[in-house]
């Protein structure tokens, strides 16, 4: 979990990650700006009146606190306004399209059941997107929650397979996974990553032959790197950074997708404190590599946390 | 059922005023249906129904975001009618698929929560369940289908 910065006394303010990096004078509207502020002349400040230091401090963080948390009470409105409103209008138009061409009978064209046929297609993918930029706000604004514990990754994968057991069956496809190790994750946050890094395989895998994920684990000091290997279309070197762009697709819309959920991946495997890239070529598959900081300091035997994991 | 069912629909979209009488339509319900387009005019009809011997309403269909008085304040008001009206059936009809509606919608004594849904049959089931629940309601359930039926439909699936 990361900690933007801690005080001396232990407080710790959480940021969401996409404001940390952006500098002390912006964040006046929060009061944060004092904490920083008396942070820096911690020096002189506080060896002048130590009392009155804490004092402000407390009253400075308690400000900051309160503001981030009308951020994310604001947010889950907005979140909420957005899975409704948004979604009504698209519920109109469904039904109205289908009245339409019911409506008509026999009478009906070829060509105007091709155009309901683009309307309704454009409803769904339009529910997709609504869907997907709301599970990307979560990921923004949501703190991974570490706090049930390690967990096994092997069992967020095996859920994010279950999820997508009859669309791999009806591919061909095959996952082949070795035993992950157990880190210190959001269970929930890490099966989505799994999920969205499956369906990309599905997405992209080449017509000539069967898909194969291989999902394998490899431990350097203190990190613990995830291989997810397709046998899939592959992808220019070039584009290994642009895949985990906002909307940023290689493919046009014959390939489904909305150009999300590689972002996601990434904003949660970095929300974890670890990183995400892509490798691969065109034609010989693509590789995910997953780093994320270990959990303990074993060299070895994950089974008896594994258990631990397991018993919640 | 020997006389029309009397509805009074509280509704703000004319495109589901219209689905509503379509799915009363094509399940043959013999009604009477009165809409209000805003909370404040249903609740007007409901001020003027309340006491009365014969009341004027034996079905409410409630949407929840109504201008002016939201759906769940009309619910309470027909709760607190002196008369046989207290006791009418309500049916949410919502899009609003948030646990904390649904929960409080229970609470305060909606007998149905119907999750507008996004294609046109499994709207017209509406006809279907208010038939269901009415029949309930004058003890002519013939089918025995609502003896297994959950008066307040399955729970959704997101989060609270």
């Amino acid at each position: 979990m990361s900690t933007p910065w801690t005080r001396d006394n232990g407080t710790v303010v959480k940021l969401p990650r996409d404001r940390q990096n952006q500098r002390s004078d912006d964040w006046n509207h929060s009061g944060l700006r004092v904490a920083v502020r008396a942070g820096d002349g911690i020096g002189s400040a506080s060896r002048a009146n130590p009392a009155n230091h804490e004092t402000e401090h407390a009253w400075a963080l308690e400000r900051a606190n309160e503001s981030l948390r009308r951020a994310n009470r604001e947010l889950e409105e907005f979140a909420y306004v957005a899975s409704h409103d948004f979604r009504e209008p698209l519920r109109m138009i469904n039904i109205y399209s289908e009245l339409l061409i019911q409506e008509c009978g026999e009478a009906v064209s070829e060509r105007a059941r091709e155009f309901a046929g683009h309307i309704l297609s454009s409803v769904a993918r339009m529910e997709q997107l609504i869907a997907d930029v709301l599970q990307y706000s979560q990921t923004i604004h949501e703190e991974p929650n570490c706090e049930a514990g390690p967990v096994p990754l092997s069992r967020a994968l095996d859920q994010a397979v279950a999820v997508f057991r009859d669309r791999l069956d009806a591919a061909g496809a095959e996952v082949e996974a070795s035993e992950l190790p157990v880190v210190l994750a959001d269970e929930v946050q890490m099966g989505i990553v799994f999920q969205n890094l499956i369906s990309n395989a599905l997405k992209y895998a080449d017509p000539d032959r069967a898909l194969r994920i291989g999902v394998w684990p490899e431990r350097r000091n203190d990190v613990w790197t995830i291989y997810f290997a397709d046998n899939g279309i592959g992808l220019e070197p070039q584009f290994a950074e642009r895949i985990f762009g906002l909307f940023k697709r290689l493919h046009g819309r014959d390939v489904p997708g909305t150009g999300l959920g590689l972002a996601i991946c990434r904003r949660i495997v970095e929300r974890h404190g670890g990183s995400i890239r892509a490798e691969g070529k065109p034609g010989s598959g693509a590789t995910f590599v997953l780093s994320l900081k270990a959990w303990s300091h074993h060299e070895s035997g994950f089974a008896d946390i594994a258990s631990r994991g397991q018993s919640r | 059922m020997s006389r029309a069912l009397r509805i009074l629909l509280a509704e703000d979209n004319p495109g589901d005023v219209f689905l509503v009488r379509e799915a009363l339509k094509r399940h043959s319900l013999e009604h009477e249906l009165t809409v209000a387009k805003d909370g404040q005019s249903a609740w007007q009809l409901i001020e003027a129904a309340d006491g009365a011997l014969d009341p004027r309403f034996d079905l409410f269909l409630l949407d929840l975001n109504l201008p002016v008085r939201p759906g769940l304040e009309l619910l309470g008001r027909i709760r607190a009618c002196k008369g046989d009206m207290s006791r009418a059936l309500v049916l949410i009809l919502t899009s609003s698929n948030w646990n904390h509606d649904r929960r409080t919608a229970v609470r305060d004594g909606a007998d149905y929560y119907f999750l507008k849904p996004s294609t046109l049959d499994a709207f017209l089931q509406l006809g279907a369940i208010i038939r269901e629940l009415w029949a309930a309601r004058c003890g002519t359930a013939s089918s025995g289908r609502l003896v297994g039926m959950r008066i307040i439909c399955d729970e959704g699936t997101n989060p609270t």
